[in-house]
């Protein structure tokens, strides 16, 4: 057989075609969702302004007339919520929970929050920056949740380094580095990945820098700011899944500056056609 | 093939007609890019929900095909964080095993697919599926013409591994 690829790829695929009534329906749900997170966040941008400003103001006109005390940034009150219970696990959550997580591992802030979730396969991802308390570099942390996984290999593979697999009560733990070597030394990336016996995998890892496009790497340290130990620990975690405790989501959606990694604007649009890709 | 007529030239009407016309196509390069149906399904929402959103915009674009098929690619690449460690790429063609001997169940296009690398992937695909140029290619995914021209050169003679009764050369 001399096949061109384009024509077997063609070929391959042609006999495939989605429900387009339940896509139109779905892609407008979701598109109304994404359109009303921008105006609520475009909201609270204006509200925040307003408030730096009048706060911004005041304390000026403090500092001009001493006699007068400073005046402080009004608080809003916590919307009220339900005060217990679970909820669907998303981006945001995710973050929040690793943030706390790691905190109980290693002392240090977080920063850099984002995310993304699924509402067809119910994964969830949530990344963010740690940066130690002992003034070292920082560390890129990610945590992958994926509810559903029937079945998956684990066995160590030539390019892991550090590998170890440990099977306990029907879960499965595989450790391991993945290590590049990149000008100035090396990108170390520590992952902890389980699978627990009701299907919840759950994957975390941790740099020693910032990857970046085109295997480039922006190195911190020489490790990254958590072993593989414990990453285990944060993945052993037993409230990962797709339901949380809404405790969770409210501090996610309490997290400053959370990055949709979805949520791409369409911004591009109107400048270059070599704009960044979202992210 | 069937496929549905070109909107490139024309701006579309309602959202409906746009996704009717165009979400075969984008739904099968979705299948190409994931190797995997229930995450193109993910996918191509995903891709149109951002489209909904965005539509004033993007119906009076140059392009709305263009503009959906970005991104489809851009979005993509961003979901790959979900799974990142679930699709490690292989690297070292004796990890993967041999062609089956038997042309009958030899491997599927979509499963060597799926063992590229998902960088080297998306050029593959843009470029033989949906005939991109280079250049059209390279600024799709924020690259240079040379580093697509790269990809696509690895990533043929990966598929030409897997997939030896395939004409590649042709192809390039």
């Amino acid at each position: 057989m001399n096949t061109q690829l384009s024509d077997l790829m063609h070929r391959d695929v042609q006999d495939l075609t989605p429900d387009l009534d339940a896509l139109t329906q779905a892609a407008r749900r979701r598109g109304l969702s994404i359109r009303r997170r921008r105006q609520a966040l475009s909201t609270l941008g204006a509200v925040a302004a307003v408030a730096v400003i009048a706060v911004g103001s005041t304390q000026l006109r403090g500092s001009a007339d001493s006699s007068r005390p400073a005046a402080t940034a009004p608080t809003t009150p916590a919307p009220t919520t339900q005060a217990s219970g679970t909820t669907r696990l998303s981006g945001e959550a995710t973050a929040a929970g690793l943030r706390d997580l790691l905190g109980e591992v290693v002392q240090g802030r977080a920063t850099s929050f984002a995310g993304q979730d699924s509402t067809v396969s119910y994964d969830s991802y949530g990344e963010l920056r740690w940066f130690p308390a002992d003034g070292s570099g920082f560390s890129d942390v990610g945590l992958n949740v994926q509810p559903g996984f029937e079945s998956r290999i684990y066995h160590c593979q030539a390019w892991q380094v550090a590998c170890t697999v440990t099977r306990s009560g029907g879960a499965k733990l595989m450790t391991f580095e993945e290590v590049t070597e990149v000008a100035g030394g090396k990108g170390i990336r520590v992952t902890a990945d389980l699978l627990r016996a009701d299907g919840v995998r759950v994957v975390a890892s941790a740099t020693n820098g910032a990857e970046l496009p085109a295997n480039k790497w922006h190195i911190t340290r020489a490790r990254p700011a958590f072993t593989a130990q414990e990453l285990a620990l944060v993945v052993g975690q037993s409230w990962w899944g797709p339901r949380i405790p809404a405790e969770l989501q409210r501090e996610g959606a309490a997290l400053p500056g959370y990055t949709d990694l979805d949520s791409d604007r369409g911004d591009w649009l109107d400048g270059s056609p070599t704009a960044k890709p979202t992210p | 093939m069937a496929e549905a007529p070109s909107l490139d030239e024309q701006p579309p009407g309602s959202f409906e007609e746009f996704v009717h016309a165009t979400g075969p196509r984008m739904y099968r390069t979705a299948v190409l890019l994931c190797g995997d149906h229930h995450l193109a399904e993910d996918l191509t929402q995903a891709t149109y929900a951002k489209v909904f959103a965005s539509w004033g915009r993007v119906r009076r674009a140059d392009n709305p095909v263009a503009y959906t098929r970005t991104v489809l690619t851009r979005t993509w690449l961003s979901h790959r964080r979900l799974r990142r460690t679930t699709e490690q790429p292989v690297d070292d063609l004796p990890d993967l095993p041999a062609p089956h001997p038997d042309p009958g169940t030899r491997l599927d296009l979509v499963e060597a697919l799926s063992r590229l690398r998902p960088e080297d992937r998306a050029v593959v695909v843009l470029r033989f599926y949906l005939d991109l140029s280079v250049n059209q290619t390279a600024q799709l995914l924020g690259i240079s013409d040379v580093a697509t021209r790269k990809r696509c050169s690895r990533a043929l003679e990966r598929l030409r591994s897997m997939l030896p009764d395939l004409d590649l050369e042709a192809s390039s």
